[in-house]
């Protein structure tokens, strides 16, 4: 198969398989619950998702990881056949066949369990090491050691698996939170954020002349907008290599974890409030859960602030992937002297980002206009679609570990320009952040400051 | 992600190494996850600060904010103080002087 029809065929069996998830989430809960307002409104969300109890994640853990494996086992099994029969379904409407995907897949999946069981210990969790690395790990360590085998290579499908997480997660991705600070929040998130992308992005190319356009713009992603999924959305609007969204995944994991130690005292030692402490955490540190963690170690009100600035730059992964999918086929991608024609545009374009625009799109108008539509979206992700698109994730970071020789890896750390690139970037974006924090809360809107500290 | 990687080729030698290193990473695994982060996690500071997170619906290691249930809790949160005081959040300072 040609490499523009198997990418061709990998976002539309992505779309059709996460397509087919999010149909399934969306009527389980809509049939399965007694129906948001009328006299269920005293209740916190009326609306249920029975597909909660069959589809689930490994529980975190202290010492003994079988400990309490009989309450999640069956959510596990209930996830892989889930993800199993829509993938399948996909492969057989893109008469793609199937014989050879499913035996491979189950094996697969099993490294992702334990990729999932690593990462729930308590002590690893707490710092922020999410289940990304370990899945890389396991894969790096069979793929080093003992070699892929050949019989595991056709569930091997890092895109695939990977586009399909990735439009689900566009059903996480509610437009209507990009709003959810006002002016001061939109000044922090959407104007700095794509500021620092930008700049980044243009000091690797021309400053340090990074030689991988997509290394650079992975990495100016993941720093600015926010960590893992930033990087994990940009990878696949750019058509980085494996290998590149490895390291980007490796040197943000490692100052994530960092900065969401030293950022707390360092932000009491200045004597900054909570309001812009926790504005600058949310703007800076890259990782969602870290920046709930450094915020909650300021208080109530910083963790507030730091959260919600997070989940404004969460919803700016649409925006960031969909602009990077038309700069690279437009610009990067183009041959010398000439410019593409939009029919050249639309062939090279990865489809699946319509696909994530799309469910962001249903989702964002099913939480504006129903009654009580944010527990309705609450229940369509927390039961259903948030846990089949950590499965999809993990299965990717397994899959790139197991196609990835640490050889090859380190010729893209080479001259260490990719750690040097992430220091200036996120030098420039703690100063942007922290000033217009501070110009945002303490000089235009004070007045919001005191209300978020209410 | 347009280009495949370079698999290590093993020899029929080196693919025996490869199960014994496999067999000791693994037995690594096993010792630093069931022994030494469990320690870990039993001292007091670890204990404490994991049990707060625990209670205030924090994730440390969530990819995105649906991840917490801070994060809805926040974003719920925020949107009743923006509904009660649009004008804080929305009108410069200078427009109502």
């Amino acid at each position: 198969m040609s490499q523009q029809s198997r990418q061709v065929s990998d976002d539309s069996l992505a779309m059709i398989a996460a397509g087919l998830m999010l149909a399934v989430s969306l009527c389980c809960t809509a049939l399965g619950s007694t129906g948001g307002g009328g006299a269920a409104e005293a209740a916190a969300s009326a609306w249920q998702n029975p597909l909660s109890a069959l589809l689930k994640l490994p529980k975190s853990w202290e010492s003994n990881p079988f400990a309490e494996v009989s309450g999640w086992l069956p959510g596990v099994v209930g996830s892989q056949l889930l993800l199993g029969a829509a993938l399948v379904v996909g492969m057989l409407i893109c008469r793609v066949r199937t014989g050879e995907f499913l035996l491979p897949f189950l094996k697969v999946f099993l490294l992702s369990v334990l990729a999932y069981v690593l990462a729930e210990q308590k002590v690893v969790k707490y710092y922020g090491l999410e289940y990304a690395l370990w899945a890389l790990l396991i894969g790096l360590l069979i793929s080093n050691t003992v070699g892929l085998s050949g019989r595991l290579r056709p569930a091997v499908r890092t895109e695939l698996y990977m586009k399909t997480g990735l439009v689900l997660l566009g059903a996480e991705v509610l437009f209507g939170k990009l709003l959810a600070l006002g002016l001061p929040g939109i000044c922090v998130s959407w104007v700095v954020t794509p500021v620092v992308l930008i700049v980044t992005f243009w000091f690797g190319q021309r400053v340090l002349k990074i030689e991988s356009a997509a290394l650079n713009m992975v990495i100016s992603a993941d720093m600015s907008v926010c960590g893992v999924s930033a990087a994990i959305a940009t990878a696949a609007a750019c058509r980085a290599k494996k290998e590149e969204l490895t390291a980007a995944v490796g040197i943000s994991l490692a100052f994530t974890v960092l900065m969401m130690v030293v950022m707390p005292p360092l932000i009491q030692l200045m004597g900054l409030g909570p309001v812009v402490g926790g504005a600058w955490v949310g703007g800076t540190i890259d990782s969602t859960g870290a920046v709930g963690a450094a915020g909650a170690m300021l208080g109530a009100e910083a963790e507030k602030v730091a959260v919600t600035i997070k989940m404004i730059q969460n919803m700016l992964i649409g925006v960031v992937a969909f602009g990077v999918a038309v700069y690279w086929v437009t610009y990067v991608e183009r041959t010398e002297g000439t410019r593409p024609d939009i029919s050249e545009i639309w062939r090279r374009f990865p489809r699946f980002i319509l696909g994530f625009l799309g469910a962001s799109v249903l989702i964002s108008l099913l939480y504006e206009n129903l009654s009580d539509g944010a527990g309705f979206v609450k229940a369509v992700v927390d039961g259903g679609t948030k846990t089949m698109r950590s499965w999809c994730f993990c299965l990717a970071f397994v899959s790139i570990g197991l196609e990835t020789d640490l050889r090859t890896l380190s010729r893209f750390l080479r001259g260490g320009k990719p750690l040097v690139l992430y220091v200036c970037g996120q030098a420039l974006n703690l100063l942007l952040s922290l000033l217009m924090s501070l110009l945002m809360f303490e000089v235009v809107f004070p007045e919001a400051a005191d209300v978020l500290r209410k | 992600m347009c280009c495949e990687s370079d698999q290590p080729s093993l020899t029929q030698a080196g693919h025996r190494r490869g199960q014994i290193q496999l067999l000791a990473a693994l037995s690594a695994i096993v010792l630093v996850w069931c022994g030494l982060l469990p320690a870990l996690g039993r001292t007091t500071v670890l204990r404490q600060r994991i049990a707060f997170l625990e209670a205030r619906g924090v994730n440390p290691s969530a990819k995105f904010f649906t991840e917490q249930e801070a994060g809805w809790r926040n974003a719920a949160e925020v949107e009743r103080q923006l509904q009660e005081h649009p004008q804080a959040f929305w009108a410069l300072p200078w427009r109502h002087r």
